[in-house]
């Protein structure tokens, strides 16, 4: 074919033979007008491949077809260090050492019969990641910072400056402001495998400062931490499927939960019945039997009335709330607070709870409170408790109170969410909310799906723990096939044990197997639960909160971090003024003060800021606050990534890091498929990016050499630690045991040392890129779904180890809590479940700014990459009501100035029917160079803090790693709009 | 000589509209396959996701005649322009991130339409908040059996392949006079500039030799795509369109006989003036479907609505279980080879 052969010609002129054209086009092409430094020539033989014979002509134009779905080897790889809730298993297909593509390898099995199985799980991204990897924004070489941060422009420099160059200013700015004034940024590229071993580990030994973001970027559901004593709750996808009417509140799996949405409709089709709340009449709702338009923040209002509905329709599960949850448990009215031991007698416990035993009209020990050593579990045996009444009781120090069971109170509070009250609140019908309320009440198996970005109102926590509340009253939490479906995880225990190795670092102070038994306090805990007094809930809570809050972890919280330095102060304290019976101010001097919220670092400024991907300047609120006022105080910007980001940008330096197909992994463990999903690498590191084990490894090795020619004397981290830079190397290579090479036999150790991946090898799982999980994991600080039985077989149902097992759950009071008797929460309003009105944050103003994630991004990873840009409008767009936007004079593909009063910006307009009045819609992850001025909708969020959340001391409340700390909160944001003059 | 208009057996596909999440999965599979290296087929999408209503891709194509009147005559319609199809947009990546412009360059579209794209009108939808409606239709090549494209092509490049009813075109004899596209009802075929020839889906054919499933049914996350024999009494094509008649030709009106089929999408109940639900009362309205899939929809929903009943009531429903697809294997029909199996020889 003479146009086959003129493409092989052109080929050839530049240089690459035997490429084919679309590596061509991939590499040179498609930026041909890049600076040449930044680009590299992909020698065809590079990845050690055989040449493959082509004829020069193809005989015939089906050939041409037939060589294009051709390859020389397939290899099972998926994108494993994506921050994706999914994980998928994809052969990579390889000719002439390119990916050339990808396909699902659907070869999941159904969990049980009648159950429809996973495949084929995937989506749009994972098959053109190729896109992405041989895209305009991949970096292939390490580049160095020309002229002022953000100026865009680069130098290109080799390997060994930019270890030395990078190596020196740490090794500097440990020794002059104390290891701990570096910060090391969570996130993406994450695995659960060596890429992420090296970071933490790497950083763990410098003593650098380790931020948890997980509620600085709205995903962690505080609501179901105070109910439940655990964030991440659910089982298997597939579980979806067994329920017989399910509630997708908050969520919208068609757009971000791709691979699994399937099992909702099939349960709809299987009978199930379907309701979706949501303002918008989203991509999940048009398939849903039932779509309730509630106004946006008002869902506790919705929760309440139906919680209401079920008590009063006598259709509460009497016996699973006394034996589960604190509707049993005693109050003091005079005080608000529990019952306690130490009220009755002198030197009693303050964590012993009691209950009214309808038997012997007296109080008893509430079975499973922790302090209850007698009777550590949850089972009732001869009691019966009382939940409604009042009871008179003598304390120890002979004064009288009256006391009343946390049932009756919250009935009393739940008499006034009349389904009319809940209509004006919502702004739904009386009779659709009666409807709703009465199927959730005759359900067998209700079951809600509450998505991450569930948590992003200053309120979700009130609405969270409205919705359990529902479940809770029909017995439903812990039930197969009905509950609480809000994502949780298998632990890979061998993680964290590999990435601390002896406890040591930040990261192993979770672990530390070590430690715990030179440590009083987790040995003592250790032999509680040995002996049966402690759940493996309560001991895995207890035990992560001692180590990660030591004074010297390093570990803290990216929300108090921002909240310390990046100049928001003021702006918080006046959204919040009238919200809270005291300022912001006094509850996060009160939480630091009594050692509830550790901060780092100790020093007056972060120093050094290095991210693996993370994409801080992109994901934080008001990114100009950050810019202004920590980015100056920086002395080093390091991000180790695959391509160019915004924070990338604003970087000192590039490292460039492996691709997704270029370095061996291992996803994190979503429950969603309970499968350990393998990333091979397909092909070598791109030009001269690395794998980041290899990319910490050298980096290790550069520190200590400059520590050991300066004689550096140990520097000082968190919590007066010392840190021996002289042998930063010695201890990242486990004394030398593993080089830089050694990234897949780094993922063999943390496979070895799991339990939930026995049985597995690389060798294995190389060939089938999947394997079944053995069992949930052990103690770790994924784990979260507490369904001991489960061996690997059958739809893994979770929280049974206290629904069945009667274990008690890991809360003050170990039992589901709807009832939270902390002074702060006390008077604030908040001790029970209640709606509070969305604030208007930015301002009030008409329009409120809602976001959901993207369906064509997994956050910032494809926001930009050109093949799914064309699927959009290639450009960001805010999603308004059409009939609204015609009558401020906004046409649909107008510039539209969107402004508050942190500022203004502009997007395009799009028109859409599913938008509500009143509400700007856009999906998320834009990165902020995609606006006009660099300037996306992020700058005009204030991210409100919730006050409540720094609140520690008692069971659940305090802080700790993924389970509780305060976050910021982007769905309250008030914005106007107008038109604007195409000014692009 | 075989007849070049007839085939002795029809590979057909079904797409359930009930579990299309517009994830365009399927789109991107048969882009980065097919049309993602070629010169001149930048623009091409022989799969395509659109939301409807919508104006779709090219845009308005529905207006665009061609096909067969009731007489049976061909009709040429009218090519649809560059600006219909939209897209060609290429970005300014050096500008933003190596250009040395920092924030006075932000990342933008450089080339290409400044009105439409492939999937310009997502999720736009039709009705008034909150009676808003939409949904996803996939649109690839319908392989019809009475194909236009075969009868208009002057050249005799076309043909409707004997073993399994594909639409193709010989593409070293294809002229290049778009007389197809002209004729194509559908609008879903392309032309390539660069090499002077017109393309569109060849039903992943070198796929089909080896036994394995097109890439838009294989790698659809929403398990909501099927193939098939249409005469093959033991794949679900054949019982969701035969035998439970659930699945429905687009635009049957265009008399092409197409082999894409649609199980028609259901949606929640319209809210009334005061805000309650009206449950008689269909969201989507009745003659939106009833344009794209003639009358016949309304017995399909009708199937559909009563064995969603029957399930509710703890019956059995051999249609709703097919369309649950217990085993995902069950939507390949007989292709259900494994790709990665495959071991090509060197030449």
């Amino acid at each position: 074919m003479t146009h086959d052969a003129g493409k092989r010609a052109a080929a050839a002129e530049t240089g690459i033979p035997q490429l084919s054209r679309r590596s061509f086009l991939r590499i040179t092409g498609a930026s041909a007008a890049a600076l040449p430094l930044l680009h590299f020539r992909l020698d065809a033989h590079a990845d050690g491949e055989s040449e493959r014979a082509r004829p020069e002509r193809l005989a015939h134009w089906q050939d041409l077809y037939r060589e294009r779905w051709s390859w020389d080897r397939v290899v099972k790889g998926s994108h494993g260090w994506v921050n994706c809730r999914s994980a998928c298993n994809w052969d990579l297909f390889v000719k002439d050492g390119v990916v050339v593509r990808e396909e699902q390898v659907a070869n999941y099995q159904a969990s049980e019969p009648g159950v429809p199985d996973f495949n084929p799980r995937g989506c749009q991204k994972g098959g053109c990641y190729t896109d992405v990897m041989y895209g305009p924004t991949r970096l292939t070489v390490p580049l160095k910072r020309e002229g002022e941060r953000g100026s865009g422009r680069w130098q290109r420099i080799s390997w060994d400056q930019a270890l030395r160059e990078i190596a020196t200013k740490l090794v500097d700015i440990s020794v002059a402001h104390g290891a701990d004034s570096i910060v090391q940024d969570l996130g993406p590229h994450f695995d659960l495998g060596a890429t992420t071993v090296a970071r933490n580990r790497f950083f763990g030994m410098l003593g650098a400062s380790l931020p948890d973001d997980w509620a600085e970027i709205g995903d962690l559901n505080i609501g179901a931490t105070l109910t439940l004593g655990i964030p991440h709750v659910g089982g298997s996808s597939d579980e979806w499927f067994l329920s017989d009417f399910l509630v997708v509140w908050m969520m919208n799996p068609s757009v971000t939960q791709i691979p699994d949405a399937h099992f909702l409709y099939e349960a709809k089709y299987d009978g199930a019945e379907l309701t979706v709340i949501d303002p918008i009449y989203s991509a999940t709702a048009v398939h849903a039997d039932s779509w309730l338009p509630i106004a946006p923040g008002t869902d506790a209002a919705l929760g309440l009335t139906t919680a209401r509905h079920i008590w009063e329709s006598g259709r509460i599960d009497t016996a699973y709330v006394r034996e589960q949850t604190d509707l049993p448990l005693l109050v003091r009215l005079d005080t608000g607070r529990f019952l306690r031991e130490s009220d009755l007698r002198k030197d009693g416990a303050d964590d012993l709870f009691y209950l009214w035993d309808q038997i012997a009209s007296a109080i008893a020990p509430a079975p499973g409170s922790p302090g209850n050593t007698r009777r550590p579990k949850l089972t009732l045996e001869e009691l019966l408790p009382a939940i409604q009444g009042r009871f008179e009781l003598t304390l120890g120090d002979g004064s009288e109170v009256t006391v009343a069971p946390v049932g009756a109170l919250l009935r009393e509070r739940l008499e006034p969410w009349t389904f009319e009250r809940a209509a004006a609140v919502t702004g739904l019908d009386v009779k659709l909310i009666e409807q709703f309320a009465e199927g959730f009440a005759a359900a067998e198996r209700p079951m809600v799906l509450s998505s991450w970005g569930s948590n992003r109102y200053l309120n979700s926590d009130l609405i969270n723990r409205t919705k359990l509340l529902c479940l809770a009253l029909k017995g439903a939490i812990g039930k197969r096939g009905a509950g609480y479906q809000a994502t949780s995880w298998i632990g890979i225990d061998g993680y964290n044990e590999v990435a601390a190795d002896a406890g040591e670092g930040a990261w192993g102070r979770l672990r530390g197997t070590v430690k715990i038994f030179s440590d009083p306090f987790a040995l003592g805990l250790l032999i509680d639960r040995i002996a049966g007094r402690k759940s493996q809930a309560q001991l895995e809570h207890q035990l992560m909160r001692h180590l990660a809050n030591a004074d010297d972890s390093c570990i803290t919280n990216s929300a108090s971090q921002n909240y310390d330095f990046q100049g928001i102060r003021e702006d918080l304290a006046r959204e919040e003024d009238h919200l809270y019976p005291r300022p912001l101010e006094d509850y996060v001097e009160e939480a630091k003060a009594k050692g509830w919220m550790p901060t780092h670092p100790d020093g007056p400024a972060i120093r050094a800021w290095v991210t693996g991907g993370s994409n801080v300047l992109r994901r934080s609120n008001l990114p100009d606050r950050m810019l202004e006022n920590v980015w100056p105080n920086l002395k080093l910007v390091v991000d180790v990534n695959q391509k160019q980001t915004f924070t990338g940008i604003h970087a000192d330096y590039l490292l460039p890091a492996a691709g997704y197909y270029e370095k061996p992994g291992i996803k994190y463990p979503v429950a969603y498929a309970p499968y350990l999903q393998y990333c091979d690498a397909a092909v070598r590191p791109l030009g001269e990016s690395k794998d980041e084990w290899e990319i910490y490894s050298l980096l290790a090795q550069a520190v200590e050499k400059i520590a050991r020619e300066r004689d550096v004397a140990p520097v000082r981290s968190c919590g007066g630690k010392e840190i021996d830079l002289q042998t930063i190397s010695q201890r990242f290579s486990f004394g030398g045991k593993y080089g830089p090479e050694d990234a897949e036999k780094i993922n063999a150790l943390v496979i070895e040392k799991s339990p939930s991946a026995k049985g597995m090898t690389i060798e294995g799982l190389k060939k089938t890129g999947i394997a079944k999980f053995a069992n949930v994991g052990g103690v770790a600080i994924q784990e979260n779904i507490f369904n001991s039985d489960w061996r690997g077989k059958g739809v893994l149902e979770s929280l049974t180890d206290m629904t069945k097992h009667r274990w008690s759950w890991p809360t003050l009071t170990g039992r589901q809590q709807f009832y939270i008797d902390h002074p702060w929460f006390l008077e604030a309003d908040e001790a029970f479940p209640n709606h509070k009105p969305s604030p208007t944050a930015g301002g009030d103003h008409p329009f409120q700014f809602i976001s959901c994630h993207s369906r064509w991004s997994i956050h910032s990873v494809w926001r930009d990459t050109p093949s799914l840009l064309r699927l959009q409008r290639g450009e960001p767009v805010v999603y308004l009501n059409p009939g609204e936007a015609e009558s401020l004079g906004i046409r649909d593909g107008d510039w539209a100035l969107i402004s508050n009063d942190y500022g203004e910006i502009r997007m395009r307009a799009k028109y859409s029917s599913m938008v509500r009045p009143h509400v700007a819609y856009y999906f998320h992850a834009w990165e902020p160079h995609q606006f006009p001025e660099h300037r996306s909708y992020k700058f005009l969020i204030p991210g409100l803090m919730k006050p409540l959340h720094f609140a520690g001391g008692e069971g659940q409340l305090g802080w700790t790693f993924g389970h509780f700390e305060p976050g910021t909160h982007v769905q309250d944001t008030r914005v106007a709009i107008r038109p604007v003059d195409d000014t692009a | 000589m075989p007849d070049n208009k007839k085939s002795k057996r029809q590979l057909a596909w079904v797409y359930d509209l009930n579990k299309c999440i517009g994830c365009q999965t399927c789109s991107v599979a048969c882009k980065m396959l097919w049309n993602n290296e070629e010169e001149g087929a930048d623009h091409q999408w022989w799969m395509t996701v659109n939301t409807k209503p919508g104006a779709g891709t090219p845009r308005g194509w529905e207006s665009m005649g061609g096909g067969y009147d009731a007489k049976g005559k061909l009709h040429f319609g009218r090519l649809p322009t560059p600006e219909e199809f939209g897209g060609g947009w290429d970005f300014n990546y050096d500008d933003v991130l190596r250009g040395g412009k920092g924030r006075s360059a932000h990342l933008k579209k450089i080339s290409g339409s400044k009105t439409w794209g492939m999937n310009w009108d997502e999720d736009e939808g039709g009705g008034e908040f909150p009676n808003a409606y939409f949904f996803y239709l996939p649109r690839m090549c319908n392989h019809c059996t009475d194909a236009a494209c075969v009868e208009a092509c002057p050249s005799g490049a076309m043909f409707k392949r004997e073993s399994d009813g594909l639409v193709l075109r010989d593409e070293d004899a294809c002229t290049g006079s778009q007389q197809c596209a002209s004729a194509c009802p559908y609008k879903k075929i392309y032309f390539n500039e660069a090499r002077g020839v017109s393309q569109h889906c060849i039903g992943c054919f070198p796929r089909l030799e080896q036994g394995v499933a097109p890439v838009c049914v294989r790698q659809c996350p929403g398990r909501a795509a099927f193939v098939g024999f249409l005469d093959d009494e033991n794949s679900a094509v054949h019982r969701l369109v035969a035998k439970h008649r659930v699945a429905l030709p687009l635009h049957p009106e265009f008399n092409t006989t197409p082999n894409v089929f649609y199980v028609p999408p259901l949606a929640p109940a319209p809210l009334r003036e005061d805000g309650s639900w009206d449950e008689n009362a269909s969201r989507i309205p009745p003659n939106i479907l009833e344009d794209l899939f003639g009358t016949e929809v309304h017995g399909a929903l009708e199937v559909l609505r009563s064995e969603l009943d029957k399930k509710r009531r703890g019956k059995e429903s051999k249609v709703m279980d097919e369309l649950i697809l217990y085993q995902w294997k069950d939507c390949l029909g007989h292709l259900t080879r494994d790709p990665a199996e495959i071991v090509w020889k060197r030449s």
